[in-house]
């Protein structure tokens, strides 16, 4: 087939004389462009909000869990370091660390406060010349002492910032730390161990759930709490590359006789949430694409009625309906190319810029409500807030732009808006040259 | 023979109304033939043309252009490249395409026939110059009178040296003074290029420039000079 139908089609579009768009033209770029533009700014949200969610949660968790359930809960593991030794050896190269760890519900009182909470005891390396603790890398950012890299060794604990807003608590205060202790009884039930400790700092790991209910302590300090001597109650895999988490738990299945989950297993529900979330977002914001490729049909058809003498006198003059097809393709194909070319280009831009956008939209809508109210009602003004920072916890707005997400969404806009040309496309083929002859004579 | 017409009929259906519009017609033409049917509204000259150039079907007989029968054709596309290459047509209105200039709304068949984009404009050029409208050759249809549009229409019929060129009723939007001009040009191209042209109109004096006349009445043919 020759470029003659391209140069037909581009025709078309540009309309007469020097516009760079026929309006029909402009008007389906229009709704194409906006789509995608719109699509492409929500999914870079979403897409932000869960990776800083998965980031927090997988720098923070541990990758593997292994335990010894029972009936009652998890068991003491006596022989955890033989168990880490196999690991280690067996699957080096893959892991980051293997630590043995506690994890139980705990209760933390402060003055008449009561709060429930999870303890989190994990090897910590000492410091080789003072009597402190290393805070491992993997650890999350301390608030407060800010960069503290050791605590003191002793009854020293790290609370999340959040609970640390909630309780009032203050860098060296003292909380008090109650777990059950040793086996149930029918008589007397689960003995309470009840020990106070020093705050040594607050961390924030971008995750409130863990910011407000997370208290962190040495291994060695929560074994004496729990008086267990030297066993833990759960062994800690980290691993360096995330995408071999089913691999190496298969092979840990091997060493490890008891449960083994991954992250990904034991946040199911809130992975799920998330991507639910995702999906329906991105479906409702598609929405407005299908409407501007209905707009692509409706103005291919525009198209099609709009030059039925055109294709009545090609036809006659030899144009083949291939060719024909091809220029009404191609018409509504360049009108989803082009949009959807500029609308991922804007999403691009207006995501990256989105924070300074909406504080130059905040200033002007305050600026506004400021002098509605003093020049005007003469009432209270209260500052309006956007995206309010306390509520969405987060420092700066989390935007991901991922190139993967821009591809589908691009590819999916251009194959639908020539799809969406098809049908007219066919129509205009189909058309008898003598009959529109004939009707417009 | 350059065109030869056996026992043609049509008719048209609706439903079951029949109406038959061309009945058991038969005529030829010879190579640089300027042949004119006449004939009422309604009468089935621009049937017979439509038949002639392959745009409508026929129901019976044959029609042989240049030495081929349309029936060998079964497909429409293998027609649509018969027209391509062997008709050539101006109709009541001109047809001009109003997203392109007039010159390349002449270049169109050359290009359709694939030849280079570069020959198609020196022969379009050539076509507008012959027929009188070089300097209009950048100008959009909207721009041009409708005078010189059905002139541009006959440069894109003759551009690519179709053996037959139909014309149907060219003159019918045309006042007076454009009329006797256009009839001049058909005319004088018919005589420079020894076209073969056949011609259908309700109008007496562009009849009379053909070497042969016919009317039509009813569905057939009848010579009325040549």
């Amino acid at each position: 087939m020759s470029l003659l139908p391209v140069f037909i089609a581009w025709r078309y579009l540009r309309g007469k004389g020097s516009t760079i768009l026929s309006l029909n033209a402009r008007l389906s770029f229009t709704g194409i462009f906006v789509g995608t533009s719109l699509l492409v700014v929500v999914l870079s949200i979403f897409n932000g909000f869960q990776v800083q969610l998965k980031n927090s949660i997988f720098r923070f968790d541990p990758h593997i869990t292994l335990t010894q359930e029972t009936t009652s809960g998890p068991e003491k593991i006596f022989s955890w370091r033989e168990y880490k030794a196999k690991i280690e050896t067996r699957l080096e190269p893959k892991l980051l660390l293997v630590e043995g760890a506690i994890s139980s519900p705990a209760i933390v009182r402060r003055k008449n406060l009561l709060e429930h909470v999870y303890l989190r005891a994990v090897e910590l390396q000492r410091d080789p010349v003072r009597n402190q603790y290393l805070l491992p890398a993997y650890f999350p950012k301390i608030e407060e002492p800010a960069n503290l890299k050791t605590f003191p060794r002793g009854s020293y604990c790290l609370v999340g910032r959040e609970m640390a807003w909630q309780l009032g608590l203050y860098v060296g205060d003292e909380i008090e730390v109650i777990v059950p202790r040793g086996e149930f009884a029918a008589r007397v039930g689960l003995r309470p161990s009840l020990k106070s400790y020093r705050i040594a700092g607050f961390f924030k790991t971008g995750h409130y759930q863990y910011d407000s209910r997370v208290v962190v302590m040495a291994l060695e300090e929560a074994q004496k709490l729990f008086a267990i001597g030297d066993s833990v109650q759960q062994i800690f895999i980290r691993l360096k590359d995330l995408n071999e988490l089913r691999q190496v738990k298969g092979e840990v299945m091997k060493i490890w006789p008891f449960s083994v989950r991954t992250l990904e297993e034991e946040q199911r529900n809130f992975f799920h949430a998330l991507q639910l979330e995702k999906t329906i977002m991105t479906v409702i914001v598609f929405l407005f694409v299908i409407a501007a490729i209905v707009g692509i049909v409706v103005a291919t058809y525009n198209l099609v009625h709009s030059h039925r003498r055109d294709i009545g006198i090609l036809k006659a003059i030899g144009m083949s309906n291939l060719s024909i097809m091809a220029i009404f393709v191609l018409s509504g194909f360049t009108m989803g190319y082009l949009g959807t070319l500029l609308g991922i280009m804007t999403g691009i831009f207006l995501s990256v810029h989105l924070e300074s956008i909406l504080g130059v939209v905040e200033k002007a809508l305050n600026f506004l409500a400021r002098l509605y109210t003093e020049k005007i009602s003469g009432g209270i003004y209260f500052p309006i807030n956007l995206i309010p920072r306390d509520v969405y916890y987060f420092d700066s707005l989390p935007i991901h732009i991922d190139p993967g997400v821009l591809h589908q969404v691009g590819s999916l806009a251009i194959v639908l808006s020539a799809l969406a040309a098809l049908l007219p496309a066919i129509v205009a083929s189909r058309l008898e040259p003598v009959k529109i002859i004939r009707s417009t004579e | 023979m350059l065109l030869v017409v056996k026992n043609l009929s049509k008719t048209y259906r609706e439903g079951e109304t029949e109406l038959p519009v061309i009945k058991s017609l038969s005529f030829s033409m010879a190579k640089g033939d300027f042949v004119s049917i006449r004939g009422a509204s309604g009468a089935g000259k621009s049937t017979f043309l439509n038949l002639i150039g392959a745009l409508d079907s026929f129901d019976e007989g044959d029609i042989i252009i240049d030495g081929i029968s349309l029936k060998n054709y079964a497909h429409k596309e293998e027609l649509t490249l018969f027209r391509r290459d062997k008709i050539g047509f101006v109709f009541q209105n001109h047809y001009l395409m109003a997203e392109f200039t007039v010159l390349e709304n002449v270049m169109f068949p050359l290009l359709l026939q694939k030849v280079p984009r570069r020959q198609a404009r020196e022969r379009a050029e050539l076509m507008l110059e012959r027929v009188g409208l070089k300097d209009r050759r950048n100008h959009y249809p909207s721009q041009i009178s409708g005078g010189e549009s059905q002139r541009a229409a006959v440069a894109r019929a003759l551009v690519h040296k179709p053996v037959l060129v139909l014309a149907d009723e060219p003159t019918g939007n045309l006042d007076a003074t454009n009329r006797k001009k256009f009839i001049e040009l058909l005319q004088n191209l018919q005589l420079q290029e020894n076209l073969s042209i056949l011609v259908v109109t309700h109008e007496e004096d562009l009849a009379r420039c053909a070497k042969r006349q016919y009317l039509m009445v009813d569905g057939k043919l009848e010579l009325l000079s040549g």
